[in-house]
């Protein structure tokens, strides 16, 4: 496969695929094929189901031949979280306790993926049970820096995507587990609002806060691939019962019409200076673009960080205690005690936890009133090293946890590098089931500008080293 | 309530978790940080589900 068709576009592959130009095939052969050359050095996969994926990219070419085209999502290879559960194949979420685990059905948003004609190519490597360590199959290393991490806890999909091992990825986000990890990796991650994608058939952390959404290389690749994740699902008692709207209809290169919020406390505080600089050059952009920038308050932001984790160990005690109890020490050390912490909170501290969460939710509700959308750096710093990670990682949801808890969609993509050559992300916020409108910001600023272009050279090039 | 190891190792053992010495160490560590971080982020409003009055303010001595 050539570079340039491994850094191709969902959208690009799939005209050329609708039109006969390229075959699903080709495709799912090429990256099968990268995979093979250079994912034993990055570990973004845990499984890669070679076999099944050529079987199915050849039903689709002959679907596609016979004149039943099904959409911009068939044919394209797809790649899925390993804590996503998926028919008959291998799902770990990185956990021994998991080893063996077939599961019986799909996720549901995998089968609304699978109906559109995806193909499904492999699961991507993920922090054992999206909050532990990754000893079990080894570390997700960075595309950028090979020493660095990918980011937790969707770094396999991010990773893959930076290094054109796929096209088009899922994740889960309970605290920023999407959008973290595609900012280190330079590419796009979406949290999409709460109960707007089916978490039915996701390995639960935390019913209240967890997310599945998509992980591309553009902004519209995104959009197109949440349209096939999205939709009411009877098996989601938390689902919304909307229905999905194009999120490309109000595409335009320029933003006018468009408010956006800034919010100098707590998300432009503490910011590595390239960060900042970044950020500042995204607002400039942005503004050039026609959009108007208001400044606005959120006095509680910097204060969320003990309730979201209250809420969340809480809530994943409560799914694992029982297994905890037959087998902890077949959890790696750092799952074993983080999730541990939810069986000594009090039900005042949960409740607590809760009043935090309603009454930030109603600040930002005020607070966004004006403004379409906000933006925010997606993380203070770039990508650290797995020693780090390993020590103790920084904070990676300091700029994410709180959309987590307010169940606003968000999404990260990349809006320039440090002097080190690492990705830097902003992120986006927009009103709870107004995807288009942050999906119009992303797609404008990225025909405006050229950072989701750049690639890293060991794995877009014929440097090997 | 005191938290400290003596009440983790009693507790894990009333809930029937099987937790080292060394778990329960640095889950004594995370609960005594996020148990301290929430105390100080307790809103002065109620969310309204409550008496719409204020909380009144903890006195600094017993925070």
């Amino acid at each position: 496969m050539s570079v340039e068709l491994a850094y191709t576009p969902l959208r690009v592959l799939a005209e050329r695929i609708r039109c006969g130009e390229l075959s699903p095939v080709e495709i799912v052969e090429g990256f099968l094929e990268r995979i093979d050359r250079y994912d034993a050095r990055l570990g973004t996969y845990i499984t890669v189901c070679a076999d099944d994926a050529l079987e199915t990219a050849q039903a689709a070419e002959r679907e596609i031949k016979a004149g039943s085209y099904r959409g911009p999502l068939h044919g394209i290879p797809v790649v899925h979280k390993d804590n996503i559960l998926t028919k008959g194949v291998l799902t770990t979420a990185h956990s021994k306790t998991l080893r063996d685990f077939y599961p019986p059905t799909d996720a549901s948003f995998v089968a609304r993926l699978k109906a559109c004609g995806t193909i499904l190519m492999g699961k991507t490597n993920t922090t054992e049970f999206a909050c532990g360590d990754m000893a079990e199959y080894g570390p997700s290393r960075n595309p950028w820096n090979l020493a660095l991490f990918s980011g937790a806890s969707s770094g396999g999909s991010a990773g893959a995507l930076a290094a054109g091992l796929a096209v088009a990825a899922t994740g889960t986000d309970t605290g920023g587990s999407i959008r973290a990890p595609a900012s280190m990796c330079g590419v796009v991650g979406v949290k999409p609002t709460f109960g707007r994608v089916s978490r039915h058939g996701v390995i639960p952390l935390s019913w209240t806060m967890d997310h599945a959404g998509p992980m591309t290389r553009t902004v519209a690749d995104a959009a197109l691939l949440l349209a096939g994740m999205a939709g009411p699902d009877a098996l989601d008692p938390s689902g919304s019962k909307r229905a999905v709207p194009d999120f490309t209809e109000g595409f335009t290169p320029e933003l006018s019409g468009v408010s956006i919020g800034v919010c100098q406390e707590h998300f432009f505080e503490g910011l590595e200076p390239a960060v900042e600089n970044a950020l500042h050059a995204v607002l400039s952009e942005l503004e050039g673009l026609g959009a108007e920038l208001r400044p606005l308050s959120l006095p509680s932001a910097g204060e969320l960080a003990a309730a979201a984790d209250v809420l969340v160990m809480a809530e994943a005690f409560s799914q694992h205690a029982a297994r905890l109890r037959e087998c902890a020490a077949d959890y790696g050390p750092k799952a074993r005690r983080r999730i541990s912490t939810g069986a000594f909170y009090t039900s005042a501290e949960y409740q607590q936890a809760g009043q935090v969460r309603e009454l930030w939710i109603r600040e930002l509700d005020l607070a966004m009133r004006d403004v379409d959308a906000l933006v925010t750096p997606t993380l203070p710093f770039t990508a650290f090293s797995l020693e780090r990670q390993e020590r103790g990682a920084p904070d990676t949801s300091w700029a994410t946890r709180h959309f987590n808890l307010s169940g606003h969609p968000a999404m990260t993509l990349p809006c320039g590098f440090d002097e080190g050559g690492l990705p830097i992300g902003m992120q986006v916020v927009a009103k709870p089931f107004d995807e288009s409108t942050m999906f119009r910001i992303g797609h404008a600023y990225q025909l405006a500008t050229g950072w989701h272009l750049r690639r890293p050279r060991p794995f877009a090039g014929d440097d090997d080293a | 309530m005191m938290l400290d190891l003596e009440w983790l190792r009693y507790e894990a053992a009333r809930q029937g978790l099987p937790l080292s010495e060394e778990d329960l160490v640095a889950i004594l560590a995370s609960l005594q940080r996020t148990k301290e971080a929430l105390l100080r982020s307790r809103p002065d409003q109620t969310e309204g589900l409550e008496p719409p009055y204020p909380f009144a303010a903890i006195p600094a001595d017993r925070q």
